[in-house]
């Protein structure tokens, strides 16, 4: 049996919280799930609550899809969390569309063009659609939430690296 | 419609391409592919955490003008703290883990090994969240957080309320 079922989630310290939360909520269309409030961290931790503790949050999980979300930690403005190591070694994350060409004209439209890579901010060319095709089969084009971190928006064919790997290696339980 | 319907990979930067597949074989997970770069040296190499969620692992070679992580690092805010895995018993996994050498402990803030004799210590405590929780770390530092939702877990009530 594995012992791993999903990756569950990934952890941004922020020091934008209300930029961040409405990228995520709003922009991309995610699920705010919960908020964990400061008094909810310091019951845990058996401090002394104060007044205000059950207005400011500390963490909020955004929900990508079933058992995988994105979780924010309200960072302060130094940054740093229970958890954090500034020395990360985080380069992007990606998510997965059914139709990159609907995702690049619904971003566009929100003000958020999706561009070609990371060290080309270009808009994707809609007219005609011109994608960026991948060493993996993959169209692909990248965003940027409003910390600075790269999503790479994949577009499957059917027929990746990924998929072929996964058709011929099915994870059986 | 939801526009994006799965978190798909997480890209680490990593120092040492081979003790990190190591480090992640130990956990369970699998080596899809590599790719390399033109001068044949290995670019990046993606690992299957489960069916269509992946680490991308990229070689950082400062030589090299595609690696070096400050050149996609354009944002001054753009580090993250931790990735996370959910384990359906934390106590099995733990054992199996441990069994292959892996460091199992109780916090990045607290990283000792975590004594694995029964499932009291590991289940004898759980995140505001209301999930157990234990942590290991991979070669370059990179914190996971290893997850077992209780009944009474946060993120279980939500999905339970909200189906996607």
């Amino acid at each position: 049996m594995r012992d791993v079922k999903s990756l569950f989630h990934i952890n941004f310290p922020t020091s934008n919280w209300d930029a961040m939360v409405d990228y995520y909520v709003n922009v991309c269309g995610f699920d705010q799930a919960f908020v964990i409030y400061t008094a909810d961290m310091k019951k845990m931790f058996g401090q002394p609550i104060e007044e205000g503790d059950d207005k400011l949050p500390q963490i909020t999980y955004i929900r990508v899809s079933p058992n995988s979300y994105i979780e924010l930690a309200n960072a302060g403005k130094d940054r740093r969390t229970i958890s954090c190591d500034p020395a990360s070694a985080f380069h992007h994350f990606s998510l997965l569309t059914d139709d990159l060409e609907r995702t690049c004209r619904n971003m566009a439209a929100k003000g958020h063009p999706l561009f070609n890579n990371p060290l080309d901010p270009t808009p994707v060319c809609l007219e005609p659609f011109s994608p960026h095709k991948g060493e993996d089969g993959a169209l692909i084009a990248w965003m940027q939430d409003p910390d600075g971190h790269f999503i790479e928006v994949m577009q499957l064919s059917g027929n990746t690296m990924q998929e072929k790997f996964e058709r011929e290696n099915p994870i059986v339980d | 419609m939801r526009e994006f319907n799965k978190l798909f990979h997480l890209a680490l930067h990593v120092t040492d391409m081979e003790k990190s597949v190591e480090f992640y074989e130990k956990l369970g997970f699998e080596k899809v592919f590599s790719l390399d770069l033109p001068d044949g040296r290995v670019w990046l190499t993606y690992i299957r955490v489960t069916e269509l969620q992946y680490l991308e692992l990229f070689q950082i070679y400062p030589d090299h003008p595609m690696t070096p992580r400050d050149h996609i690092s354009h944002g001054e805010n753009d580090f993250f703290a931790h990735l996370s895995v959910l384990v359906p018993d934390i106590y099995e996994t733990a054992k199996h883990w441990a069994a292959k050498g892996v460091n199992v402990v109780y916090a990045p803030f607290k990283p000792e090994a975590i004594p694995l004799e029964d499932d009291s210590v590991i289940r004898g405590r759980y995140g505001a969240d209301k999930n157990y929780i234990c942590w290991v770390v991979d070669p370059d530092g990179n914190w996971i957080e290893v997850m077992e939702e209780r009944e009474d877990s946060w993120q279980k009530v939500f999905e339970e309320k909200n189906p996607f």
